[in-house]
């Protein structure tokens, strides 16, 4: 467990001291302001601080970052043995076992070194599109020194700049500020779903600061996806499971739904910002922050990479509207669309606006989907924008229903297949329904862990293994629709 | 009914060079339309068999056409008649009537065809025609009778229209022209075509493809002592000094074509006006296996890097490059045909499929660079020394096979080696039989073989897939060991 080799408390209050009493140590500045518009979106900026040639303002401003801040013995770095209290050692908890806690180690790896050398970008974990994601450095507009880096995604990442609110989050009063207020001093809470997932999609979607692109996955990094029922399901928590929220009994089902419809304009967000990318190429072409467009990491892997057969030529193409040889834009994301609308939009404005949008700019990407020209860029940064608006509008009101249910059934799920048959024969289409299929079937307090009742967890299991991708491949070869949606129609 | 009736109006800009001929009953010259990109018009090739259908004399000593109704190129027309499946899937797929499109027209058939006289009154009824590969023939029809053309320069047949196939630089270009792509004549297959069924381009070495033709000619090294005398005192050497030679100049010939290919397309989709003529980018004219290929774990291409390149985007065609390092070595330049290639490939690296724009006809000493090494490789004469420079080059390409990256680009190697041991007499017999055994057992080297033994087999293209799908690159490396008796005596 990391204790804190830091001055912690005492010391900001030391430096504070010193400050007041020196005024000419160390220039005093003023806390940045509040922004005007508390509660909005993104963690709102601080102001800048100068680097480098103060190491108590250096100090001050990574504190707000660094896990090893939080995590004295006395507040978040308890020990666990004994200890009903979860929030006292919830940065044990995350030390420990959160694979967070690794994201920069994981700069070191061999593949990462690797990764780094193809690209061209200096070590990885130096390198600022590694960090965006791997370290709290994107929170900061400072360069945080290289002991926060080595926090991985700690703290602050999810919880917000502590800068602010530090001092006070422990205080009686605390307690008695509103939401809102507490978000003007950077505070975020993550107690529903809508707020989670906002949260997570910025680093496992992407965002106009960092994203996975293909460049990167050529090189070797992971694909990206994103479901947060699953996510949520897998990952430790360093919370307590009665925690308030996770209390209620649609807890899974309310994250799977909230949580596809914050992706889905997650997805919207990133196309527009590469979209605005695109664009500024074409005016400029030579510039150093013109991107390449059409981005493939957007479009589905297996559409291109797959070795040619003898019979992997003459394709049925009545069912799709798209010209031969197009691939399929964001084939996860399509069936996250898809599945919403199926499970919990059959009343919903917004979802069926959600649902119009998407087809949209589906119909915009698969028309000449490598063509950069800037008209038609322009008029996909105006449909993304708008599927984005929608999205939002859907998982305001999904976070806002009393109940969210999924008809899980087989017989829903048969009808939304036989709706578009043609959208269901992709692999990324039956994960996602798998995962639909276990969030409607995990139903229950959140005590059971978000899992499906034990009768058909195995079957769950098997048709989760049957989708596997065989070894030493990193495709679904082999994969065969039709075998996976009767096996996915005989579960109880 | 004139070709320009049935085909679109759209197409018209194309058809100047490519005209379908109306009903053939009567094949007489002055009623076919159509001039080629020579100036000339075209004759019919009825009037090319009235004397090629027979051995006459020494030179004119091949039967064209019992050889020409067994090869392939005969019968590519009927991939143009909606009663074959593939071509009908394609066509609903595509929206098309293939008869009656640029791309598919321009290679599959020929602009002043002839039909054998069963057959009905179309437009599209025959394959590949003599005057497609030789030229139109109204310019040359005459003067070639006589005896001194046959050792006239490339260059003064070419006055009169006819394309001297004798010259490796000529053939490669031609066959090349439908085979890899050619923008000036719309042979470009599109992306789109090959999602829509088509089935890919293999690899293509000029001399084995020709092999398996089933050969209309023979060299003149194969003719009469009489008729080689004749030529060595005319100072005749258009054909360069073997076939390992001639398919190393077309080794040559493909690397230059697969990086204009895409210069020239990118030239005519920079041109303003509607963007449909040409969208860009075309991916079929990049590499396949760039993106084709199943993502593994470990993955090759990451051990192998990138180079300076981003990685993860497509490239130009590699299929031929291995060779074409072999032949830069054997005409004494430095291999290094990355960095011959690297103005081309360095401007499509910059974005996915690099900028229509960008792709300047630029790259000029690349080009004279592999101009020059082609002068060299046709400098060479036949002599005494042939089968030890031959038997220099197998080594060579041995060298290259034992570290090629790709199936296709192995395959090429093997090809042209087989092709240099066979008859070799610097070579000893066991070795050869053995490294050639060797080879063969690949089943991813797959040498394209004869009509005759064709017939019985799956279509080439298909073995092709199927084997560069099961292929392992270790395995198919190691075939291209030579066995120590082979290995150089310190030539």
């Amino acid at each position: 467990m990391q204790q804190s080799a830091h001055p912690g408390r005492s010391g900001a209050l030391l430096i504070a001291v010193l400050i007041v009493l020196c005024p000419t140590a160390a220039a005093v500045e003023p806390l940045p302001e509040p922004p005007s518009a508390p509660g909005a979106g993104p963690l709102p900026e601080i102001c800048p601080v100068p680097t480098g040639a103060n190491p108590l303002r250096a100090m001050e401003t990574a504190r707000g970052f660094s896990v090893s801040s939080c995590s004295s013995t006395a507040c978040h770095g308890g020990p666990k043995a004994g200890n009903h209290d979860v929030q006292s050692f919830a940065a044990t908890l995350w030390v420990d076992g959160d694979p967070h806690a690794r994201a920069y180690e994981v700069l070191h790896d061999p593949r990462s070194q690797r990764m780094a050398r193809l690209l061209g970008i200096g070590p990885a974990h130096q390198a600022r599109q590694c960090l965006a994601c791997h370290s709290v450095q994107a929170e900061s507009r400072a360069p945080l020194p290289k002991g926060v880096l080595a926090d991985g995604v700690g703290c602050a990442a999810c919880h917000g700049d502590a800068t602010q609110w530090e001092s006070r989050h422990f205080l009686p009063e605390w307690k008695m500020l509103s939401p809102a207020e507490r978000a003007s001093l950077g505070y975020r809470e993550l107690g529903s779903p809508r707020e989670r997932a906002d949260t997570c999609v910025r680093c496992h979607v992407g965002a106009s600061d960092r994203e996975v692109d293909h460049d990167l996955i050529a090189a070797g990094h992971p694909r990206l996806f994103f479901e947060l029922a699953t996510f949520q399901r897998l990952w430790p928590r360093h919370w307590s499971p009665r925690d308030r929220a996770e209390a209620a009994a649609d807890f899974t089902e309310r994250s799977w739904a909230v949580g596809q419809a914050a992706a889905l304009q997650a997805v919207a967000e990133l196309l527009d910002t590469r979209a605005h990318r695109a664009v500024r190429a074409v005016e400029k072409p030579m510039a150093a922050a013109a991107k390449p467009w059409p981005e493939f990491a957007e479009f589905d892997c297996y559409s291109c990479h797959r070795s040619l057969g003898p019979n992997a030529d003459v394709q049925d193409h009545r069912a799709r509207p798209r010209p031969p040889g197009a691939p399929t834009w964001q084939p996860w994301y399509v069936a996250a669309a898809l599945l919403l609308e199926n499970q919990v939009g059959t009343e919903s404005s917004a979802a069926r606006e959600l649902a119009a949008e998407f087809a949209e700019v589906r119909r915009l990407l698969d028309a000449g989907w490598a063509d950069a020209d800037e008209e038609r860029l322009r008029r996909i940064r105006f449909e993304a924008r708008g599927m984005a608006a929608a999205a939002d509008r859907l998982a305001t009101e999904l976070s806002a229903r009393p109940v969210v249910v999924l008809d899980g059934t087989p017989a829903s799920f048969d009808r939304m297949v036989a709706a578009r048959p043609d959208e269901w024969h992709r692999w990324d289409g039956a994960v996602q329904a798998l995962l639909a299929l276990e969030a409607s079937r995990a139903g229950g307090p959140a005590r059971h862990d978000g899992r499906p009742p034990p009768r058909v967890r195995s079957a769950l299991e098997a048709l989760r293994d049957s989708l596997r991708f065989p070894p030493g491949v990193d495709a679904p070869l082999g994969f065969d629709a039709e075998r996976f949606q009767r096996a996915r129609a005989d579960i109880p | 009914m004139l070709a320009a009736t049935t085909l679109g109006p759209a197409v018209s800009g194309f058809i100047a060079m490519l005209m379908l001929a109306g009903t053939m009953a009567a094949c007489r010259a002055e009623e076919l339309p159509g001039v080629a990109a020579s100036g000339f018009a075209f004759k019919g090739s009825g009037l090319c068999v009235k004397c090629h259908r027979t051995e006459q004399g020494e030179w004119c000593d091949v039967a064209t056409t019992t050889v020409w109704r067994h090869d392939a190129h005969s019968r590519s027309h009927l991939a143009l008649l909606p009663d074959n499946p593939r071509t009908r899937a394609m066509e609903h797929a595509l929206g098309i009537k293939a008869a009656e499109t640029v791309s598919c027209v321009a290679c599959h058939t020929h602009p002043a065809a002839e039909p054998p006289p069963e057959e009905e009154d179309d437009v599209v009824h025959a394959g590949i025609s003599c005057e497609t590969c030789h030229g139109a023939g109204a310019g040359y029809f005459e003067p070639h009778m006589e005896k001194r053309w046959r050792f006239l320069s490339v260059a003064e047949k070419g006055v009169l229209g006819m394309r001297d196939l004798r010259d490796p630089v000529l053939k490669a270009e031609n066959c090349l022209s439908c085979h890899l792509g050619d923008v000036a004549s719309g042979r470009v297959i599109s992306h789109a075509m090959y999602a829509a069924g088509h089935p890919p381009l293999p690899a293509f070495e000029m001399e084995t493809f020709s092999r398996a033709m089933g050969p209309h000619w023979k060299r003149v090294w194969e003719k009469a002592p009489r008729v080689q005398a004749a030529a060595a005192a005319a100072g005749y050497h258009t054909e360069a000094a073997s076939e390992t030679h001639r398919a190393l100049v077309g080794t040559l010939v493909a690397l230059r074509s697969s990086a204009t290919l895409v210069q020239d397309y990118a030239r005519l989709a920079a041109e303003p006006g509607d963007r449909p003529q040409a969208p860009w980018p075309e991916l079929a004219l990049y590499d396949c296996q760039a993106c084709h290929h199943d993502l593994r774990i470990p993955s090759g291409r990451q051990a192998a890097g990138y180079g300076r390149l981003v990685p993860g985007r497509p490239t130009i065609a590699r299929w031929p490059r291995a060779a074409a390092g072999v032949a830069l070595a054997v005409a004494g330049q430095p291999d290094d045909v990355e960095a011959l290639l690297s103005p081309w490939v360095a401007v499509l690296n910059r974005r996915p499929f690099g900028a229509d724009a960008d792709l300047e006809p630029g790259a000029p000493e690349s080009l004279e660079r592999i101009d020059a090494a082609i002068r060299a490789l046709q400098a060479v004469r036949r002599d005494d020394g042939l089968d030890d420079r031959r038997r220099e080059i197998a080594e060579r390409l041995s060298a290259a096979g034992l570290r090629c990256g790709d199936i296709d680009s192995a395959r090429l190697v093997a090809w042209i080696m087989l092709g240099a041991m066979e008859g070799n007499a610097a070579w000893p017999a066991e070795a050869r039989d053995a490294v050639a055994a060797n080879l063969a057992r690949d089943a991813a080297i797959g040498v394209p073989r004869p009509p005759a033994e064709a017939a019985a087999l799956p279509p080439f293209w298909q073995t092709s897939l199927e084997a560069a799908a099961n292929a392992n690159l270790e395995t198919l490396r190691s075939a291209f060991r030579l066995p120590p008796a082979a290995q150089g005596s310190g030539r």
